[in-house]
């Protein structure tokens, strides 16, 4: 960790030494495409890198300890802007990208730059991305944008190829769990279960870590999943039209069905892959028993499809309707 | 901190920065304004990332300090207050501001004046002296034709030139383009340009209405910000990134038909037009006639409503060239006739589709440039 | 009523299949035959949504003593004798199986006199046997009463849904009977209730208001008759809504065939169809539209519950459906759509146009001449004609404030108006611009500099197809090479917003597929001008705005819809607001 120097992120060492260099080089780009998946730390290293460029400390920024540190730590940085949805589902619109360029336009209040943090850049409308396309190719030459989304491939392809790519992997899961212990404090037994449910995403894993209420939606989101096996289509198809009404139930149900078939998988193909659900390990072993390698990796494709349709604004109702058909029969 | 200084005082200063402040921003502390003791006075600030002001009023400072109150809370609050010694102390555990004055006393829940964005102040010498009312009158005559539109940003600026001892404004939002230069008292070393957000030029003009000393233009060493330092005041405002467009080449150089006619009277036949020009899209029509042997010279203003009728006023001109009929955006003929400032100006066309040229008569520091319209096609 | 059993050749013609599916189509038999004996009162009681019992009593010829077993005979009608027959099917019943079917599934007591004989006569039978067979006194006519229905074929009883839903169906089959004979009276009981009663009176407004209640009732059109003797033989008529009034689905499209009532998606889509831009997207309008056309032209034999259609030109019924409604929308709207607002401007006085010639050396435009069609432009000045302001589609209202800077709060002689400000403005400013369109005088700002737009390769081919649309609305616009278009001038009404915005927004109006059918390129780039350029939700108006506005859309041809079709304004009438306070 201490690779990181004083930039206080947890691994993603290659990003960070890319962005460091950077800014001590003053070769900064104009523009960042920071891509990964929800919770990996996207935010936290366009804060770190907005920290660092607006620092004025001593020694290399960010120093932490200066006025523009700590204004960036607690969000009321003048020349930082966060734009995002409303949540997550909605639609980042046009009207923030326009309000954004008006204060983009004018020179920095306090530093020598100013930067623009979009997060999950993938919700932009069309019109709001291609707003967005025209201060990407004539920033003003104190503007920094650091572009975030999942995925590259939701993005107008014209966005990515006018941004840096600096794609955030999954962090090991002894990594996170090392990091939950010793910064965050988590009893060893709740750090060793985050890390491995969280698939190496830090951001999740503390997330989760402060949501009392997480773990009993993970324990009956299970609980719904065994109980689904055992019911009629009819029924299932009642489930789902209940879980369609709220797209963040939706998103965080498929992310740990997904992650659940998968360790399923794992165990009947007897493979020595580490598990996430690694407090359930009977449970899954049941599974893999009843349902073989084959069947659950179906059901894992299945899940994934209907993932990636929810993502493509399929009408969430139906797609988790054709899912609960996919979804092995009593 | 603890303070003391009169109502009277603490609510002017007030309502000079009240309008700095951005009640509605993402930032919760740019609701506020900021209360700050500064060598033996008070210093209030608001600014709304854009436009930033400070004020200093006189006070009895006990304690030095600073804090910042919600601005709405605190102006109500001040307003309400009777004409006397306001007494001010900050509960530093708290972040409370107390106030007493007269019977009443209030608590106000502030935010660590730290989090309040800098709005610099002058450092040592230097800078541009402007006489005010020379000022006030040049923004008055350019900051209208700047666009309000957000979708080009530079255009909702004006750009200010500074080269040898004189200063130029010039605006344009598309259709029009107002430029006034303005005679500096000494030279500056280097020319430069910036780009002020014409909403800026507007706060100053109104908060300098009683100034009668020199306003000092200063540009701060990073070249972000413009300062302008008044009596106990300063307005500062962020600039406007971009290269403006190259005014002088919009300004035609020649002319076919030179008018001059009354300022006075061509208001009033541009008003009288407004009113019937409403429902269509505020076209009026100009027919310049000149004059013969025995009649002098006209110029008909017309505009036409499928609704309430028509209204045709006609003025006397004084015209050199020829005949024309040009139609124009009355709202835009009754901006600038409103502040050419003189008894006499004068409209220099060419053809119905090319740009018109308005000028004071008599004042070569004011050019303002009008796109025609045009019906059907 | 002479009964004959259909002749195998006849009966194999014929659309097989079952025809009593639940009580309400027995209900539809039953009145069919009813109507078919010229009844004038036909009496319908039911029990327990008919599943206990179904009885129809009428008021016709009544079937004579000796063929009264017949009528139960499969295959057996008095309406048809041979396959010739069939192809000037005018009847109803044509199909000699419903007694039958009805019989075979149920317990069924008939009793019927013909007009000219002295006694009638009863028929009870079982599952098709006849149990009883009696003398009996009755009026002329028939009642026929059917229980128990399925109570042999218990696998269809239980099909059968809740009484609730049987009596649904049974209103709509009697309520569509009701619409479509207005002279006759219909009677509806339900469980010793009646429920609705048509006064059998010929007019079939009153029916309407039966239906519908009081208050759509009132506010339905008549469907203009056509003038020219239709050379097609189609006759069309019935009631359709004013654009004001309107549906959340086709539900309540009506369609009847020579008196048959039909579903036909063509024909239901004729009707929307004529409601083009008046209605806001997702609202249907409410119908009774009755075709007449001569029998050889349809054929109404291809689906055995007789609701389908087929006409040998469909297309002819299609024009003269959408025609009709149209040109009822058109006439019989307060304001004919025709007379543009312009137009209705008395022309000024002589001496105001003398003294205007004098000092303008402009002609005046004669006021006659707005009223023009396209393409008409007469050599010879046409003396110019007078109009007075019409009264109006909408009566004079007065402006009461603005509700959330959203609506304007208005007050009529009906009731309260509320309006939405941004869909209002754009039909005001859509009327006028292509108003002056015609004119050739829509007003144009010019830009300080030309303005250069990138598009898309397909926005940008699409606006260069259509320069001269855009050159007439006011755009000056030039290719400017590859995908960039050069703006010289734009509307006057849009020049305050990013050329970029509007050209892209006129672009996607133009773009496949999203003009719509009947709608001009004009009509659809004006639209998006309009939009553009109209008083947006939010924005605070003045009681002098608001007033003019209110003016203005009195003005309008179709004031009630903004030019995309959503509503301008709900209307609250005294009746309702009294309603509501309960007064």
């Amino acid at each position: 960790m201490e690779t990181n120097g004083n930039w206080g992120i947890v691994g993603h060492e290659w990003a960070v030494a890319l962005l460091r260099r950077a800014v001590a080089r003053g070769t900064i780009s104009h523009a960042y495409l920071l891509t990964g998946p929800p919770g990996v730390g996207k935010t936290t290293l366009a804060r770190a890198l907005a920290a660092a460029l607006l620092c004025q400390g001593e020694g290399e920024p960010p120093c932490g300890a200066c006025r523009a540190c700590r204004l960036v730590a607690g969000g009321n940085h003048p020349d930082l802007h966060v734009v995002a949805s409303e949540r997550v589902g909605a639609s980042l619109k046009i009207d923030q990208v326009r309000e954004l360029q008006r204060q983009l336009a004018l020179t920095p209040n306090e530093g020598r730059w100013r930067v623009a943090i979009l997060r999950r850049f993938e919700e932009a409308t069309t019109s709001a991305a291609n707003a967005l396309l025209k201060t990407l190719e004539e920033p003003p030459p104190y503007v920094v944008l650091a572009v975030l989304a999942s995925d590259a491939d939701r993005l107008l392809p014209t966005i990515v190829s006018r941004c840096q790519q600096v794609p955030l992997r999954p962090l090991p899961v002894a990594v996170v769990q090392q990091a939950l212990i010793e910064r965050w404090h988590a009893e060893p037994e709740q750090a060793e279960l985050l890390a491995h449910l969280s698939g190496g995403r830090l951001g999740w894993a503390v997330r989760t870590l402060n949501d009392r209420t997480a773990l009993r939606r993970r324990a009956q989101r299970l609980a719904d999943l065994d109980h689904l096996l055992n019911i009629s289509i009819i029924e299932r198809f009642r489930y789902a039209e209940r879980l369609a009404r709220d797209p963040v139930a939706t998103q965080e149900t498929l992310d740990l069905w997904i992650g659940w078939w998968r360790d399923v998988m794992l165990v009947a193909a007897e493979t020595d892959a580490p598990l996430t659900n690694v407090d359930r390990e009977s449970a899954l072993r049941d599974y893999a028993h009843r349902f073989g390698v084959e069947r659950s990796a179906a059901v894992v494709e299945a899940l994934r499809s209907a993932a990636e349709r929810l993502k493509r604004n399929a009408n969430p109702r139906l797609t988790l309707e054709v899912l609960m058909l996919d979804l092995p029969r009593p | 901190m603890k303070v003391s200084c009169l109502q009277e005082n603490l609510a002017k200063g007030l309502s000079i920065i009240g309008r700095a402040v951005s009640p509605r921003s993402t930032l919760p502390v740019l609701g506020n304004v900021l209360l700050a003791t500064d060598a033996g006075r008070l210093k209030l600030s608001a600014t709304n990332l854009e436009i930033g002001i400070n004020c200093w009023i006189g006070a009895k400072v006990e304690d030095e300090g600073a804090i910042t109150v919600p601005a709405r809370t605190f102006i109500d609050l001040v307003n309400a207050l009777p004409p006397e010694r306001v007494d001010m102390e900050l509960i530093v555990r708290t972040q409370t501001l107390n106030l007493r004055a007269g019977r009443s006393e209030a608590n106000i829940k502030g935010i660590d004046a730290q989090e309040f964005p800098i709005v610099p102040v002058p450092e040592g010498e230097g800078g541009i002296p402007v006489e005010p009312d020379v000022l006030r009158t040049a923004i008055s005559q350019v900051t209208f034709a700047a666009a309000t539109d957000e979708s080009r940003p530079i255009l909702t600026g004006v750009l200010a030139k500074f080269e040898d001892a004189q200063l130029t404004l010039a605006a344009a939002d598309g259709f029009r383009l107002s430029v006034r230069t303005v005679s500096l008292p000494q030279s500056v070393s280097d020319p430069f340009n910036i780009i002020i957000p014409a909403r800026a030029l507007v706060e100053l003009g109104r908060i300098s209405g009683e100034q009668k000393e020199p306003i000092v233009i200063i540009i701060t060493p990073t070249r972000n910000q413009v300062l302008f330092q008044l009596t106990d005041v300063v307005l500062v405002s962020q600039l406007i990134d971009g290269n403006f467009p190259d005014y002088r080449q919009i300004i035609p150089r020649d002319y076919t038909t030179h008018t001059v006619v009354d300022t006075a009277a061509f208001l009033k036949a541009c008003k009288t037009a407004l009113i019937f020009a409403r429902d269509a899209a505020h076209i009026t029509r100009l027919h310049i006639k000149p004059g013969t042997e025995l009649a002098p010279g006209s110029m008909l203003v017309s505009a036409t409503s499928a609704e309430t009728g028509d209204d045709v006023s006609e003025l006397d001109a004084s015209i050199e060239g020829d005949e024309i009929e040009i139609a124009f955006n009355v709202k835009y003929l009754i901006d600038v006739l409103s502040v050419v400032g003189t008894p006499q100006v004068a409209l220099d066309t060419t053809t119905p589709s090319s740009p018109g040229v308005i000028r004071p008569v008599g004042d070569l520091n004011f050019t303002h440039v009008i796109m025609p319209m045009h019906l059907g096609r | 009523m002479s009964i004959r059993v259909l002749p195998e050749e006849v009966a194999s013609q014929i659309a097989a299949g079952e025809v009593v599916e639940r009580p309400s189509s027995v209900v539809k038999e039953l009145v069919e035959n009813a109507i078919d004996a010229g009844a004038h009162d036909v009496r319908v009681e039911t029990r327990a949504g008919g599943k206990r019992s179904i009885r129809v009593t009428d008021d016709g010829c009544g079937v004579p003593a000796a063929e009264v077993e017949l009528a139960f005979h499969r295959h057996s009608t008095s309406k048809l004798t041979t396959a010739d027959d069939l192809a000037r099917i005018t009847t109803l019943g044509f199909r000699g199986e419903a007694l039958a079917s009805i019989a075979a599934v149920s317990r069924v007591t008939f009793v019927t006199r013909a007009v000219d004989e002295p006694v009638g006569t009863l028929l009870r039978l079982e599952g098709g046997r006849v149990i009883t067979r009696q003398e009996s006194g009755r009026p002329p006519g028939t009642a026929v009463t059917v229980e128990d229905l399925f109570f042999n074929v218990p696998a269809r009883r239980k099909f059968l849904r809740s009484e609730r839903t049987e009596r649904r169906h049974i209103d709509g089959w009697l309520t569509r009977y009701a619409l479509a004979y207005p002279a006759l009276r219909f009677t509806l009981a339900h469980d010793g209730r009646v429920v609705f009663q048509s006064p059998g009176n010929d007019r079939l407004r009153d029916v309407l208001i039966a239906v519908y209640g009081l208050e759509v009732g009132a506010a339905v059109l008549e469907i203009v008759p056509d003038d020219q003797q239709p050379v097609s033989g189609i006759r069309v008529t019935g009631f359709v809504s004013p654009p004001s009034l309107h549906r959340a689905n086709r539900g309540y499209i009506t369609l009847f065939v020579n008196g048959r009532w039909v579903q036909d998606v063509r024909l239901t889509y004729a009707v929307i169809q004529a409601y083009h831009t008046l209605l806001p997207s997702g609202r249907y309008p409410l119908a009774v539209v009755m075709v007449r056309l001569p029998p050889e032209e349809v054929d109404v034999n291809v689906h055995p519950a007789k609701a389908e259609v087929r006409f040998r030109d469909s297309d002819a019924v299609f024009r003269a459906v959408q025609k009709a409604v149209r040109r009822t929308l058109l006439e019989r709207s307060p304001v004919p759509i025709a007379a543009r607002p312009l137009a209705a401007w008395p022309a000024p006085s002589a001496q105001w146009r003398e003294r205007r010639e004098r000092l303008t050396g402009l002609k005046p435009r004669p006021a006659g001449e707005q009223l023009r069609l396209r393409g008409e432009r007469p050599d010879v000045e046409a003396p110019g004609r007078v109009f007075t302001p019409p009264a109006g589609k909408l009566p004079p209202l007065r402006v009461v404030g603005q509700l959330g800077a959203t609506y304007i709060v208005a007050e009529g002689p009906e009731g309260m108006y509320l309006i939405d400000q941004h869909a209002a403005h754009e039909r005001v400013l859509f009327e006028r611009l292509l108003a002056e369109r015609e004119q050739a005088e829509v007003a144009s700002q010019a830009l300080l500099e030309p303005v250069p737009v990138e598009l898309t390769p397909e926005a940008a081919s699409l606006l260069e197809e259509h320069l001269d649309v855009l050159g007439s609305l006011g755009f000056r616009v030039e290719p400017f090479g590859g995908m960039t278009m050069l703006v010289r001038a734009l509307p006057a009404i849009v020049a305050e917003t990013d050329p970029a915005r509007v050209l892209e927004d006129v672009a996607a109006a133009l773009s496949a597929g999203n003009v719509p059918l009947a709608d001009t390129v004009e009509e659809a780039v004006a639209r998006q001008v309009c939009k553009r350029a109209a008083v947006k939700a939010g924005q605070i108006l003045a009681q002098e705005e608001m007033e003019k506005l209110v003016r203005a859309l009195e003005q309008c041809a179709s004031p009630r819809t903004c030019p995309h079709g959503r509503p301008t304004m709900i209307h609250l009438s005294v009746e309702q607001l009294a309603r509501e306070f309960g007064r």
